[in-house]
């Protein structure tokens, strides 16, 4: 509500101003700039679609009503709403990168200009000329670009110290597996964490899925270029990890989110310790798949493929501790550790602390199986398939109950030695039933690396199972980090979720099958 | 946003509700629907930019005098006005500046009997439109087609009024016709403006009826009389000849005029709100020597 209001002032006052100054100077080239088709601009940018549109329309209708206004009423409302509208649909450039932003304001007020301009050509042709309007149209446009960084940076600020972020809203692609990738908890309970925001008419505006910035504005300005060029090598690492963090994507090829967080940032629906009932959901930006590669060596048992980078961003450092130490901890060291934000090492508590050692497994399956076969106090970690490898595991194929990380269970291969945690990488069809043997030792992580479906795994060597699929995609695609987190499969001719080729009561053309889609909440992220 | 398809529904209604309105407004732009909304809106929008006057009016002429000086390469004269306007900032009523429109203002009304309510101008038109809003409405006895006078000629006319601010249409707007008369012959003609344009900046554009008329630069102009003084009272100065247009093929005979108002640097104007009982002819003219050309 704050923010409607404060749209509606920043509008209000852009008008007066535009009205009482700026239209009376005689600058060179006879054009003035359009204040108010800059602040729409960027009240679209910053509120979306429908925040754009809504103040585009009120700001146009304005502009047509406002005293020394003589031209045909709803001239304004139409080109300025049109102008809210696609500066909406083109929210998402704000989070890439400031360029981007930039661009795409400039661009809009060029068009918005010419589309002024060229409605009053046509509606008031005989006393508005295509001379006059190739005259003064240059200047206008060079106006607006040069004054559209001004306003969009004083816009932004504005709605970043009003609380909204510059997140994508949820159900946007990036967020997607945004959501997939925020902490368990969160994401299954409604892994959109929606934070009312700004623009007039209710823009909804999560700030990145299941994270939501601690406290204020510091982590949500923190993101992207508005906390300026980074300094330090350090210091770019730090951004680069806040901005993959908060936009679900990873910040290098073949890199997870796992391990510590960014400062600033918490995960909105923290784990109560001592939770015992349902199966813990493990992601990245919480979880252990790092620790879990890092202790993976001695397990041996198989070579993945290619090289596994789970990149953490101080791998080596962890690496040599889980070495000497043990990345996971006793029940003792644990009841300490316990702490609701940090540990010792890094590694969130959500894997690994609790009243018990929680099953870790990254397998394929059901959520329902593995908390059947899992043993009775103690749920597992799961790692499904949708955050390993999109795309590639297709759950579909299989029977949901006859793969499960419980009966992937790696507890018959290595009755070894009490206290050490098992890790096995092992295809589907060696471990099946498994499981059954692993309910002897609580108190020992059992982790176990179970990729593939049944079929595939049957089809390959018994000295190769099949390896997890941490899968990089293109090095094109690398840069670009909302690019690489959508998954592509057919061409798409659009902007967000929907294509412009949609045309209502038709089918989309070049969309998406909702079969590729990775962590959408509708399966909770896990298919 | 999740929502698409309400906020596509919501495009879809913004876009029929303006093209409706435009529409609307096109066929008949003074209809009893538009005619309300124009009101009620105007007044509130009206009434802000007059509350807001008093801080936006010197921002606003200080930046355009000191754009417009800076434009001539005087910099003397900005030095000058900057210093002026610095000294007038705490000054809340009439500056100088204002004084001085004022003054010749009055000279010129009182030379040709004309009732006159003095108003500053407090908004600027949007895009290629040449209008001004003014500071006195229906509350102070303005009506629309009335005429309203520059310092030293005529400014425009008025076409609508709310309660407490009136639009005025600028001469020198494109949509703009003044019947005129010329000084020594008094043929009779009218004259339109450019509007936004830079070539032809500031200048008008006369057109004679009679094909056969011979103009000269440095002919004066005033305002021919209309009907019940609506919407322009006779005699009032319009401009000099600047240039004569060839008039090949053309039916009338055409001159480039400048304008004695200067429509850039308006702000304190005279609305015209009665008119002397006779038409003081050419009588408001300055002298000729001093006629600018």
């Amino acid at each position: 509500m704050r923010r409607v209001a404060v749209a509606v002032a920043a509008l209000a006052a852009a008008l007066l101003i535009q009205l009482t100054i700026v239209n009376g100077l005689v600058l060179p080239g006879g054009g003035t700039p359009d204040l108010v088709l800059l602040c729409v601009i960027a009240l679209a940018l910053v509120g979306g679609r429908r925040g754009g549109l809504i103040a585009g329309f009120g700001a146009g209708l304005a502009i047509d009503l406002a005293p020394p206004a003589s031209q045909l009423l709803g001239q304004y409302a139409l080109v300025f709403c049109l102008v809210g509208y696609c500066c909406g649909r083109l929210r998402f450039t704000l989070r890439r990168s400031a360029a981007l932003a930039l661009a795409v304001a400039a661009m809009a007020a060029a068009v918005g200009e010419a589309l002024a301009a060229g409605i009053t050509l046509a509606l008031d042709s005989p006393d508005v000329t295509w001379a006059t309007v190739v005259q003064l149209l240059p200047s206008s446009v060079l106006y607006d670009v040069v004054l559209s960084p001004l306003v969009l940076f004083v816009v932004v600020r504005v709605a970043l110290a009003l609380g909204a972020g510059v997140g994508e809203p949820a159900g946007s692609p990036a967020l997607e597996l945004g959501g997939s990738a925020g902490p368990a908890g969160a994401a299954g309970e409604g892994a959109a964490r929606r934070v009312g925001l700004a623009g007039a008419g209710r823009v909804g505006l999560a700030v990145c899925g299941s994270l939501r910035p601690a406290g204020d504005v510091a982590a949500a300005g923190a993101v992207g270029w508005l906390s300026g060029p980074a300094k330090s090598r350090q210091a770019r690492r730090a951004q680069d990890r806040r901005i993959a963090l908060l936009t679900g994507a990873a910040q290098r090829k073949g890199d997870v989110w796992v391990g510590s967080r960014p400062a600033g940032v918490r995960p909105a629906d923290p784990v109560p310790a001592g939770r015992k009932t349902g199966p813990v959901r493990l992601n990245p930006g919480a979880g252990v798949a790092g620790s879990a590669a890092a202790v993976s060596r001695p397990a041996a048992r198989v070579v993945p493929q290619r090289p596994v980078r789970l990149g953490l961003a101080d791998q080596q450092r962890r690496s040599r501790r889980a070495r000497s130490g043990g990345l996971i901890r006793s029940g003792a060291d644990r009841s300490g550790a316990g702490r609701p934000d940090r540990d010792g090492h890094g590694v969130d508590r959500h894997g690994l602390f609790g009243s018990g050692v929680r099953r870790i497994s990254f397998g394929s399956g059901n959520p329902v199986g593995a908390g059947r076969l899992s043993p009775g106090r103690l749920s597992p970690v799961r790692l499904g398939p949708g955050w390993l490898g999109p795309g590639r595991l297709s759950p579909g194929r299989l029977g949901p109950g006859r793969l499960g990380p419980g009966r992937l269970g790696p507890g018959r291969l290595s009755p070894g030695r009490p206290g050490v945690p098992r890790i096995s990488f092992a295809g589907g069809s060696e471990l099946v039933g498994a499981g059954r043997v692993s309910r002897s030792r609580p108190g020992i992580p059992s982790i176990a690396f179970g990729g593939g479906s049944l079929r595939r795994a049957g089809r390959m060597s018994p000295g190769r199972p099949a390896a997890p699929r941490f899968r990089s995609e293109s090095s094109s695609s690398v840069r670009n980090p909302a690019a690489r987190s959508r998954p592509r499969k057919t061409a798409r001719f659009g902007i967000g979720r929907s294509s412009v080729l949609h045309l209502p009561g038709l089918r989309r053309a070049g969309g998406r099958s909702t079969v590729w889609r990775i962590g959408s909440t509708r399966t909770k992220g896990y298919s | 946003m999740r929502d698409t398809r309400s906020s596509r529904l919501l495009l879809a209604a913004a876009l029929i509700t303006a093209l409706a309105l435009i529409a609307i407004s096109y066929q008949n732009a003074s209809a009893p629907l538009l005619r309300g909304i124009r009101n009620v809106a105007g007044s509130a929008l009206g009434g802000a930019e007059r509350a807001i006057s008093p801080v936006t009016a010197p921002v606003a002429r200080f930046l355009r005098s000191g754009v417009v000086a800076a434009g001539n390469g005087q910099v003397t004269a900005l030095q000058r006005q900057l210093t002026t306007l610095r000294a007038q900032v705490g000054a809340a009523q009439l500056t100088k500046a204002e004084y001085r429109q004022l003054d010749q203002l009055l000279r010129t009304s009182g030379t040709g009997g004309y009732r006159v309510l003095a108003a500053s101008v407090i908004a600027f038109g949007q895009g290629f439109q040449q209008t001004v809003t003014l500071n006195a409405g229906t509350a102070q006895g303005v009506r629309p087609e009335q005429t309203v006078l520059g310092p030293a000629g005529l400014a425009g006319r008025v076409i609508a009024a709310t309660g407490q601010t009136c639009t005025v249409l600028l001469a020198s707007d494109a949509g703009s016709v003044v019947g005129v008369r010329l000084e020594p012959s008094g043929q009779i003609g009218w004259v339109t403006g450019y509007g936004r344009t830079a070539d032809h900046a500031g200048l008008l554009k006369l057109q004679i009826l009679d094909p056969a008329t011979v103009l000269t630069p440095g002919e004066q102009l005033v305002t021919a009389a209309s009907m019940n003084d609506r919407p322009f009272v006779p005699g009032i100065p319009v401009g000099v000849i600047a240039a004569v247009l060839n008039r090949a093929g053309t039916l009338t005979a055409q001159a480039l005029v400048r304008p004695y108002a200067d429509f850039t640097a308006l702000d304190v104007v005279g609305i015209v709100i009665g008119s002397a009982g006779h038409s003081p002819s050419f009588a408001v003219l300055p002298p000729p020597s001093k006629a600018r050309r």
